[in-house]
Protein backbone atom coordinates (compact mmCIF):
# COMPACT_ATOMS: atom_id res chain seq x y z
CA UNK A 1 0.00 0.00 0.00
CA UNK A 2 3.11 2.27 0.79
CA UNK A 3 4.73 1.36 -2.56
CA UNK A 4 1.41 1.78 -4.60
CA UNK A 5 0.77 5.38 -2.65
CA UNK A 6 4.48 6.46 -3.10
CA UNK A 7 3.97 5.55 -7.33
CA UNK A 8 0.32 7.87 -7.06
CA UNK A 9 2.22 10.51 -5.16
CA UNK A 10 4.98 10.74 -8.29
CA UNK A 11 2.43 10.08 -10.66
CA UNK A 12 0.64 13.25 -9.90
CA UNK A 13 3.69 15.13 -9.04
CA UNK A 14 4.67 14.67 -12.77
CA UNK A 15 1.04 15.29 -13.97
CA UNK A 16 1.27 18.66 -11.93
CA UNK A 17 4.76 19.61 -12.78
CA UNK A 18 3.98 18.73 -16.81
CA UNK A 19 0.91 21.01 -16.39
CA UNK A 20 2.89 23.82 -14.37
CA UNK A 21 4.87 24.29 -17.05
CA UNK A 22 2.31 24.09 -19.72
CA UNK A 23 0.43 26.76 -18.28
CA UNK A 24 3.40 28.99 -16.77
CA UNK A 25 4.81 29.32 -20.35
CA UNK A 26 1.45 29.69 -21.85
CA UNK A 27 1.33 33.01 -19.39
CA UNK A 28 4.87 34.80 -20.44
CA UNK A 29 3.44 38.08 -22.03
CA UNK A 30 4.44 38.71 -25.91
CA UNK A 31 8.22 40.30 -26.08
CA UNK A 32 7.75 43.77 -27.67
CA UNK A 33 8.67 43.82 -31.12
CA UNK A 34 7.04 40.58 -32.16
CA UNK A 35 4.05 40.75 -34.75
CA UNK A 36 1.27 38.51 -36.23
CA UNK A 37 3.41 37.00 -38.71
CA UNK A 38 5.53 35.42 -36.06
CA UNK A 39 2.35 34.09 -34.23
CA UNK A 40 1.52 32.24 -38.21
CA UNK A 41 4.66 30.16 -37.93
CA UNK A 42 3.62 26.11 -37.87
CA UNK A 43 5.84 24.76 -40.33
CA UNK A 44 5.49 21.10 -40.16
CA UNK A 45 8.67 19.42 -39.16
CA UNK A 46 9.90 16.74 -41.04
CA UNK A 47 10.91 13.94 -39.39
CA UNK A 48 12.72 10.82 -40.88
CA UNK A 49 10.65 8.63 -43.24
CA UNK A 50 9.05 5.55 -41.74
CA UNK A 51 10.59 3.36 -44.35
CA UNK A 52 13.74 4.08 -43.10
CA UNK A 53 12.66 2.94 -39.60
CA UNK A 54 11.63 -0.23 -41.25
CA UNK A 55 14.85 -0.88 -42.47
CA UNK A 56 17.42 0.29 -39.87
CA UNK A 57 15.34 -2.50 -37.75
CA UNK A 58 14.48 -5.03 -40.25
CA UNK A 59 15.18 -8.42 -38.98
CA UNK A 60 15.51 -9.30 -42.80
CA UNK A 61 19.23 -8.22 -42.96
CA UNK A 62 19.80 -9.53 -39.63
CA UNK A 63 18.97 -12.86 -40.79
CA UNK A 64 20.88 -12.30 -43.93
CA UNK A 65 24.19 -11.33 -42.20
CA UNK A 66 24.22 -14.25 -39.84
CA UNK A 67 23.55 -16.56 -42.20
CA UNK A 68 25.76 -15.55 -44.98
CA UNK A 69 28.53 -13.46 -43.06
CA UNK A 70 31.77 -14.37 -40.63
CA UNK A 71 31.69 -13.16 -37.55
CA UNK A 72 33.86 -10.37 -37.57
CA UNK A 73 31.34 -8.96 -40.75
CA UNK A 74 28.47 -10.13 -37.82
CA UNK A 75 29.71 -7.76 -35.35
CA UNK A 76 30.50 -4.72 -37.92
CA UNK A 77 26.43 -4.91 -39.31
CA UNK A 78 25.73 -4.87 -35.61
CA UNK A 79 27.91 -1.86 -34.77
CA UNK A 80 26.42 0.20 -37.78
CA UNK A 81 23.02 -0.66 -37.10
CA UNK A 82 23.78 0.13 -33.39
CA UNK A 83 24.95 3.44 -34.57
CA UNK A 84 22.01 4.09 -37.27
CA UNK A 85 19.29 3.33 -34.90
CA UNK A 86 20.93 5.80 -32.35
CA UNK A 87 21.25 8.48 -35.10
CA UNK A 88 17.54 8.11 -35.88
CA UNK A 89 17.22 8.40 -31.92
CA UNK A 90 18.86 11.60 -32.12
CA UNK A 91 17.38 13.16 -34.96
CA UNK A 92 14.07 12.56 -34.41
CA UNK A 93 14.09 13.90 -30.06
CA UNK A 94 15.81 17.26 -32.05
CA UNK A 95 12.97 17.04 -34.76
CA UNK A 96 9.77 16.38 -32.00
CA UNK A 97 11.92 19.49 -29.96
CA UNK A 98 11.51 21.57 -32.71
CA UNK A 99 7.96 21.51 -33.23
CA UNK A 100 7.33 21.55 -30.02
CA UNK A 101 9.03 24.42 -29.51
CA UNK A 102 8.07 26.47 -32.50
CA UNK A 103 4.10 25.24 -31.01
CA UNK A 104 5.25 26.43 -27.36
CA UNK A 105 6.29 29.79 -29.24
CA UNK A 106 2.89 30.24 -30.93
CA UNK A 107 0.85 29.28 -28.19
CA UNK A 108 2.73 32.32 -26.44
CA UNK A 109 1.53 34.91 -28.32
CA UNK A 110 -2.16 33.67 -28.29
CA UNK A 111 -4.75 34.88 -24.89
CA UNK A 112 -6.26 31.95 -25.18
CA UNK A 113 -4.77 28.89 -23.87
CA UNK A 114 -6.70 25.45 -25.35
CA UNK A 115 -6.10 23.26 -22.42
CA UNK A 116 -6.96 20.20 -24.19
CA UNK A 117 -4.63 20.64 -26.66
CA UNK A 118 -1.70 22.24 -24.86
CA UNK A 119 -2.16 19.04 -22.47
CA UNK A 120 -2.35 16.46 -25.10
CA UNK A 121 1.06 17.90 -26.82
CA UNK A 122 2.46 17.94 -23.58
CA UNK A 123 1.62 14.86 -22.79
CA UNK A 124 3.03 13.52 -25.86
CA UNK A 125 6.53 15.14 -25.65
CA UNK A 126 6.95 13.63 -22.40
CA UNK A 127 6.12 10.49 -23.62
CA UNK A 128 8.10 10.59 -26.89
CA UNK A 129 11.43 12.20 -24.72
CA UNK A 130 11.29 9.25 -21.98
CA UNK A 131 10.73 6.31 -24.80
CA UNK A 132 13.64 8.23 -26.38
CA UNK A 133 15.69 7.36 -23.21
CA UNK A 134 14.52 3.87 -22.79
CA UNK A 135 15.11 2.95 -26.39
CA UNK A 136 18.38 4.24 -26.46
CA UNK A 137 18.75 1.98 -23.61
CA UNK A 138 17.77 -1.12 -25.41
CA UNK A 139 19.74 -0.24 -28.41
CA UNK A 140 23.01 0.29 -26.49
CA UNK A 141 22.34 -2.85 -23.72
CA UNK A 142 20.50 -5.62 -26.85
CA UNK A 143 21.37 -3.86 -30.24
CA UNK A 144 18.58 -2.22 -32.29
CA UNK A 145 16.54 -5.79 -32.41
CA UNK A 146 16.34 -5.47 -28.87
CA UNK A 147 14.45 -2.31 -29.14
CA UNK A 148 12.35 -3.35 -32.26
CA UNK A 149 8.93 -3.60 -30.71
CA UNK A 150 8.60 -0.28 -28.89
CA UNK A 151 10.23 1.56 -32.07
CA UNK A 152 7.37 1.70 -34.19
CA UNK A 153 5.46 2.94 -31.82
CA UNK A 154 7.81 5.45 -31.14
CA UNK A 155 7.87 6.41 -34.76
CA UNK A 156 4.16 7.00 -34.89
CA UNK A 157 4.08 8.74 -31.76
CA UNK A 158 6.55 11.23 -32.79
CA UNK A 159 4.56 11.56 -36.16
CA UNK A 160 1.84 12.29 -34.56
CA UNK A 161 3.03 15.03 -32.33
CA UNK A 162 4.91 16.56 -34.88
CA UNK A 163 1.10 16.48 -37.19
CA UNK A 164 -0.44 17.89 -34.01
CA UNK A 165 2.09 20.87 -33.02
CA UNK A 166 1.70 21.58 -36.80
CA UNK A 167 -1.77 21.66 -36.80
CA UNK A 168 -2.42 23.27 -33.81
CA UNK A 169 -0.10 26.36 -34.94
CA UNK A 170 -1.71 27.11 -37.59
CA UNK A 171 -4.80 27.04 -36.20
CA UNK A 172 -3.47 29.64 -33.60
CA UNK A 173 -2.54 31.53 -36.72
CA UNK A 174 -6.07 33.53 -36.21
CA UNK A 175 -6.35 33.32 -32.36
CA UNK A 176 -6.32 36.94 -30.62
CA UNK A 177 -3.08 37.99 -29.64
CA UNK A 178 -1.60 38.75 -25.87
CA UNK A 179 -2.07 42.56 -25.58
CA UNK A 180 1.33 44.04 -25.73
CA UNK A 181 0.64 46.72 -22.80
CA UNK A 182 0.47 43.82 -20.54
CA UNK A 183 4.85 43.99 -21.46
CA UNK A 184 4.93 47.91 -20.44
CA UNK A 185 2.48 47.52 -17.03
CA UNK A 186 4.84 43.96 -16.11
CA UNK A 187 8.29 46.17 -16.41
CA UNK B 1 -4.00 17.33 -68.45
CA UNK B 2 -0.56 18.04 -70.47
CA UNK B 3 2.63 16.72 -68.78
CA UNK B 4 5.01 19.24 -67.29
CA UNK B 5 8.45 20.12 -69.54
CA UNK B 6 10.11 18.28 -66.23
CA UNK B 7 7.73 15.01 -66.50
CA UNK B 8 8.59 15.21 -69.91
CA UNK B 9 12.24 15.12 -69.55
CA UNK B 10 12.16 13.06 -66.71
CA UNK B 11 10.39 10.16 -68.91
CA UNK B 12 13.31 10.74 -71.60
CA UNK B 13 15.87 10.15 -68.79
CA UNK B 14 14.06 6.96 -68.08
CA UNK B 15 13.29 5.75 -71.16
CA UNK B 16 16.72 6.48 -72.99
CA UNK B 17 19.30 5.90 -70.69
CA UNK B 18 17.91 4.22 -67.42
CA UNK B 19 15.96 1.65 -69.07
CA UNK B 20 19.24 0.11 -70.95
CA UNK B 21 20.92 -0.15 -67.68
CA UNK B 22 20.77 -3.10 -65.28
CA UNK B 23 20.12 -2.59 -61.82
CA UNK B 24 19.78 0.63 -59.11
CA UNK B 25 23.45 0.62 -58.88
CA UNK B 26 24.67 1.47 -62.01
CA UNK B 27 21.99 3.75 -62.42
CA UNK B 28 22.94 5.93 -59.45
CA UNK B 29 26.67 5.43 -60.79
CA UNK B 30 25.62 7.19 -64.27
CA UNK B 31 23.63 10.09 -62.25
CA UNK B 32 25.75 10.95 -60.08
CA UNK B 33 28.25 11.11 -62.83
CA UNK B 34 26.15 14.06 -64.71
CA UNK B 35 26.60 15.89 -62.01
CA UNK B 36 29.71 18.51 -61.95
CA UNK B 37 31.50 18.03 -58.38
CA UNK B 38 32.31 21.45 -58.01
CA UNK B 39 29.39 23.08 -58.38
CA UNK B 40 26.86 19.90 -57.68
CA UNK B 41 24.95 21.02 -61.23
CA UNK B 42 23.30 17.92 -63.49
CA UNK B 43 24.49 18.44 -66.84
CA UNK B 44 23.33 16.44 -69.84
CA UNK B 45 24.12 17.75 -73.85
CA UNK B 46 21.49 15.65 -75.38
CA UNK B 47 18.92 16.33 -72.56
CA UNK B 48 19.90 20.35 -72.34
CA UNK B 49 19.52 20.48 -76.29
CA UNK B 50 15.98 18.42 -76.24
CA UNK B 51 14.72 20.45 -73.20
CA UNK B 52 16.17 23.66 -71.74
CA UNK B 53 19.72 23.13 -69.36
CA UNK B 54 17.67 23.91 -66.08
CA UNK B 55 14.97 21.93 -67.13
CA UNK B 56 16.92 18.71 -68.04
CA UNK B 57 19.02 19.63 -64.66
CA UNK B 58 15.77 18.91 -62.80
CA UNK B 59 15.04 15.78 -64.38
CA UNK B 60 18.61 14.43 -63.45
CA UNK B 61 17.93 15.28 -60.29
CA UNK B 62 14.73 14.01 -59.79
CA UNK B 63 15.47 10.82 -61.27
CA UNK B 64 18.66 10.70 -59.02
CA UNK B 65 16.76 10.98 -56.03
CA UNK B 66 14.20 8.25 -57.04
CA UNK B 67 17.07 5.96 -57.59
CA UNK B 68 18.65 6.65 -54.26
CA UNK B 69 15.49 6.17 -52.69
CA UNK B 70 15.34 2.39 -54.14
CA UNK B 71 18.88 1.81 -53.33
CA UNK B 72 18.45 2.45 -49.42
CA UNK B 73 14.92 0.75 -49.33
CA UNK B 74 16.77 -2.61 -50.98
CA UNK B 75 17.85 -4.79 -48.04
CA UNK B 76 21.27 -6.09 -47.58
CA UNK B 77 20.72 -9.13 -50.06
CA UNK B 78 19.62 -7.37 -52.19
CA UNK B 79 22.62 -4.62 -52.19
CA UNK B 80 25.28 -7.51 -51.93
CA UNK B 81 23.42 -9.01 -55.27
CA UNK B 82 23.39 -5.52 -57.55
CA UNK B 83 27.26 -4.52 -56.29
CA UNK B 84 27.85 -8.51 -57.75
CA UNK B 85 26.02 -7.59 -60.57
CA UNK B 86 28.35 -4.28 -61.26
CA UNK B 87 31.45 -6.18 -60.48
CA UNK B 88 30.87 -7.90 -63.30
CA UNK B 89 29.27 -5.18 -65.26
CA UNK B 90 32.81 -3.76 -64.81
CA UNK B 91 34.73 -6.63 -65.79
CA UNK B 92 37.28 -5.69 -62.86
CA UNK B 93 38.92 -8.33 -60.23
CA UNK B 94 36.20 -8.62 -57.37
CA UNK B 95 39.00 -8.19 -54.98
CA UNK B 96 40.54 -5.57 -56.87
CA UNK B 97 36.96 -3.77 -56.95
CA UNK B 98 36.05 -4.81 -53.29
CA UNK B 99 39.53 -3.12 -52.67
CA UNK B 100 39.39 0.21 -54.12
CA UNK B 101 36.17 0.51 -52.85
CA UNK B 102 37.09 0.49 -49.75
CA UNK B 103 39.81 2.26 -49.05
CA UNK B 104 38.45 5.10 -51.45
CA UNK B 105 34.79 4.67 -50.53
CA UNK B 106 33.78 6.05 -54.16
CA UNK B 107 30.16 5.66 -52.87
CA UNK B 108 30.23 8.60 -51.02
CA UNK B 109 29.70 11.05 -53.83
CA UNK B 110 26.81 8.60 -55.49
CA UNK B 111 23.96 10.45 -53.27
CA UNK B 112 22.03 13.08 -54.28
CA UNK B 113 22.74 16.72 -52.81
CA UNK B 114 20.07 17.13 -50.68
CA UNK B 115 19.92 13.63 -49.19
CA UNK B 116 18.95 13.97 -45.73
CA UNK B 117 21.84 12.53 -43.12
CA UNK B 118 19.94 9.30 -41.89
CA UNK B 119 19.24 8.29 -45.36
CA UNK B 120 23.01 8.65 -46.75
CA UNK B 121 24.17 7.20 -43.70
CA UNK B 122 22.40 4.57 -43.71
CA UNK B 123 23.36 3.76 -47.40
CA UNK B 124 26.87 4.39 -46.72
CA UNK B 125 26.93 1.69 -43.96
CA UNK B 126 24.44 -1.15 -46.03
CA UNK B 127 27.57 -0.86 -48.49
CA UNK B 128 30.52 -1.07 -46.30
CA UNK B 129 28.42 -4.51 -44.90
CA UNK B 130 27.78 -5.38 -48.21
CA UNK B 131 31.34 -4.72 -49.48
CA UNK B 132 32.68 -6.30 -46.29
CA UNK B 133 30.24 -9.78 -47.30
CA UNK B 134 31.83 -10.00 -50.57
CA UNK B 135 35.55 -8.91 -49.30
CA UNK B 136 35.38 -11.99 -46.68
CA UNK B 137 36.69 -14.95 -47.57
CA UNK B 138 34.68 -18.10 -48.61
CA UNK B 139 33.74 -20.45 -45.93
CA UNK B 140 32.36 -23.60 -46.89
CA UNK B 141 29.91 -23.76 -43.79
CA UNK B 142 28.42 -20.60 -45.13
CA UNK B 143 25.47 -20.06 -47.81
CA UNK B 144 26.73 -18.31 -51.15
CA UNK B 145 25.33 -14.80 -50.92
CA UNK B 146 24.26 -15.21 -54.37
CA UNK B 147 21.17 -17.46 -53.10
CA UNK B 148 20.01 -15.11 -50.81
Amino acid sequence: MTTVGLFIALGVVVVAAVLFWVFWTGRKPAEPGCDRGEAAGGAAVVLPPLYLIDRIFAAEDFRFVFTNAPPQVQRLFVEERKALALLWLAETRGKVREAFVLYRRVARRCAGLQFSVEGRIALKYVLIEALALILAALVWLWGPLGARRIVGYSAALAEELAVLAARASVELRSCALRPTATVATNE
Amino acid sequence: MQPSEIELAVEEVKRRTLASLRGNLPRLVYLASTRDYNSGRYHHEGLANRFTAEISACALAICHEEVFERMVRSSVAELVNELQSYIHSTAESPDDFVGAWVRLQPYRVLIPLDADRLSSEFFFSNLRVALAILGAPQESHRDNPRGA
